[in-house]
């Protein structure tokens, strides 16, 4: 080996590379002229590189990319729900947050009491307790949905805006409304509307209400309010309807712009009775001639097409085949109905028809009345 | 399909998937999800982990789809988070090795399951390579597939993994040096 290997060397790997300067690259190509050594070195990097090239990746199974695809939609929607498995043991046991949550109620006990001594003694509890309540007023466009503000954001009673994100936010409500779902709105707009329509934007004004206090810093809760209550008007895309006299009239969609503010699809929000249209399901098996028959199914989609309840509203008669029309049913995908650009969850029935097989039938190819599966690849055999 | 189109098409399917539409990130989906899973099996070298990495790696997207910025290539973005993804895993999974168990033929006797068993010559070569990458610190592991695999430039890995280009170039040797000696055999000294 050559003194002046040493300096050539480290950039053989460059310069077969093509990422040298052509000042460099013509010393290391003048060299290589005089050095076997370094010829050989340079061979060995090129041929490494066509080994490393040369081993095969997997051969995946035909529907292997399906399956792929099902399992990214499944994540997104438990980690929606909240349901996926956390990686590490929260910090705090049950028995920590209960005694913070005691210590808690201790000192407002304590506090509030020292405050109405201070402010004319026991004698007024009624008058602190309507200023309490006017404190803790909503603005209008959320004080409107009693329904909401029970059992949804919870906005701090004391006024502090609680910055949540819409994930936190569909956690509480689907904690706090176990098999209960988004209301519905009717087609026509006849029945069921008020929590159902008004969830959507409170929710998104709560989010931004939250954001923005923390971003802008608004100090006066009344004048983030109304800019809030503004907003809410201009991001309805639909008529709100509620008990409340005098509602907004309809105000003009939102811009097209209006869904990039936040990862739209993320938020469940309502549902419609627009039956949406089929994305992906497994193929009904073939049953014998006796078992025929057709059983009819009550689904509930999410705003991500995620089949969230299925009933049988009407049996097929035979047990084996409504328990399979279930699961089929919650192994599908839906297309969420878009209400003004934003993805809803959808309240429906579908049919499942169980079809004799025939001798020429191969067992994969189940004829159903029901759209046929729009899955990438075919069924493994 | 030239490049313009192409990338015109993914704006357009991302457009959509902001708006809300699923199936869009499906298209996006059917189109990348092969090139992100070569991509993850380059880095990690085993299919179980590529395939959780290539998955969580659209989840991901999905869920910052919000914020894409449209100067970029949706497969760059994508790619750019797979390496990351990947990399972490690296770093973190030196403590654990899961070796794969033989699947039986009644794991996959439901129709409803596929068998997504990759299917690899186990050849010698395909081993010994594998030995010999995992005995390599993971950047230099990264920076060398991205260079060889993906053929990106110095520049680009630069970029993707924010070090200096002189760092990309030092460890790339260093990682060269290191699988030269050991698959010696297969480098014939011409």
């Amino acid at each position: 080996m050559k003194p002046e290997c040493d300096a050539i060397t480290p950039l053989l790997g460059a310069y077969a590379d093509s990422e040298l300067d052509a000042a460099k690259a013509g010393q290391v190509k003048q060299h290589l002229a005089t050095c076997a050594d370094c010829r050989r070195h340079l061979a060995q990097i090129e041929q490494l590189s066509e080994l490393t090239k040369s081993v095969p990746h997997p051969e995946l199974a035909e529907d292997y990319w399906y399956w792929h695809q099902h399992r990214v939609w499944r994540r997104i929607n438990q980690d929606r729900r909240g349901l996926a498995k956390p990686l590490r043991r929260p910090l705090l046991s049950s028995w920590s947050i209960s005694t913070a949550v005691g210590l808690v109620v201790v000192a407002v006990v304590v506090i509030g009491g020292w405050r109405m001594m201070g402010q004319g003694g026991l004698g007024d509890i009624s008058r602190y307790l309507m200023m309490e309540k006017t404190a803790g007023k909503q603005p209008e466009a959320v004080a409107a949905q009693p329904k909401l503000a029970g059992d949804g954001a919870r906005v701090d009673k004391a006024g502090s805006e609680a910055v949540r994100t819409a994930d936190e936010i569909e956690t509480a409500n689907a904690a706090e409304r176990p098999g209960k779902g988004a209301a519905e709105v009717s087609g026509g707009g006849s029945s069921g509307g008020l929590g159902a329509a008004s969830r959507e934007p409170a929710v998104a004004t709560l989010q931004d209400r939250g954001k923005e206090a923390a971003a802008t810093g608004y100090a006066d809760k009344e004048e983030l309010a109304e800019k809030t209550s503004q907003q809410h008007a201009k991001a309805v895309g639909q008529p709100v309807r509620s008990g409340a006299a005098g509602m907004a009239a309809p105000v003009p969609a939102p811009p097209a712009t209006a869904g990039k503010q936040s990862p739209v699809p993320y938020v469940q929000t309502a549902s419609t009775k627009v039956a949406p249209g089929l994305v992906s399901a497994p193929a009904l098996p073939l049953v014998d001639a006796a078992d025929t028959g057709t059983a009819v199914l009550g689904l509930s989609t999410d705003s991500l097409g995620f089949v969230t309840r299925a009933v049988v509203t009407h049996s097929s008669g035979r047990a084996l085949n409504d328990s399979i029309a279930v699961l089929n049913a919650r192994a599908s995908r839906f297309k969420p109905v878009l209400v003004n650009g934003r993805p809803l969850g959808s309240v429906f029935q579908r049919q499942y028809r169980f079809m004799a097989a025939q001798k020429s039938d191969p067992p994969q190819d189940a004829p159903q009345d029901t759209p046929a599966p729009s899955r990438p690849g075919a069924r493994r055999k | 399909m030239s490049e313009p189109e192409a990338r015109a098409s993914d704006v357009e399917l991302i457009h959509r998937v902001q708006s809300g539409d699923t199936e869009a990130f499906d298209e996006l989906m059917t189109r990348y999800a092969a090139s992100v899973y070569k991509v993850t099996y380059s880095l990690l070298r085993n299919h179980a982990d590529a395939d959780d990495m290539s998955q969580e790696t659209f989840i991901r997207a999905y869920k910052a789809i919000a914020r894409f910025d449209e100067h970029y290539q949706f497969y760059t973005w994508v790619r750019r988070i797979a390496v990351n993804l990947c990399f972490n895993h690296l770093k973190r999974g030196k403590k654990f090795r899961f070796l794969p168990l033989p699947m039986s033929d009644s794991d996959t006797e439901s129709p409803d399951i596929a068998d997504p068993r990759p299917q690899v010559a186990d050849s010698g070569l395909k081993r010994d390579l594998d030995a010999a990458l995992e005995k390599l610190p993971s950047d230099q592991r990264a920076i060398f597939v991205l260079r060889v695999n993906e053929e990106l430039s110095y520049d680009e890995i630069s970029q993707m993994l924010n070090i200096p280009v002189g760092t990309v170039m030092s460890r790339l040797n260093r990682a060269r040096e290191r699988l030269r000696v050991l698959l010696k055999e297969y480098l014939p000294a011409t």
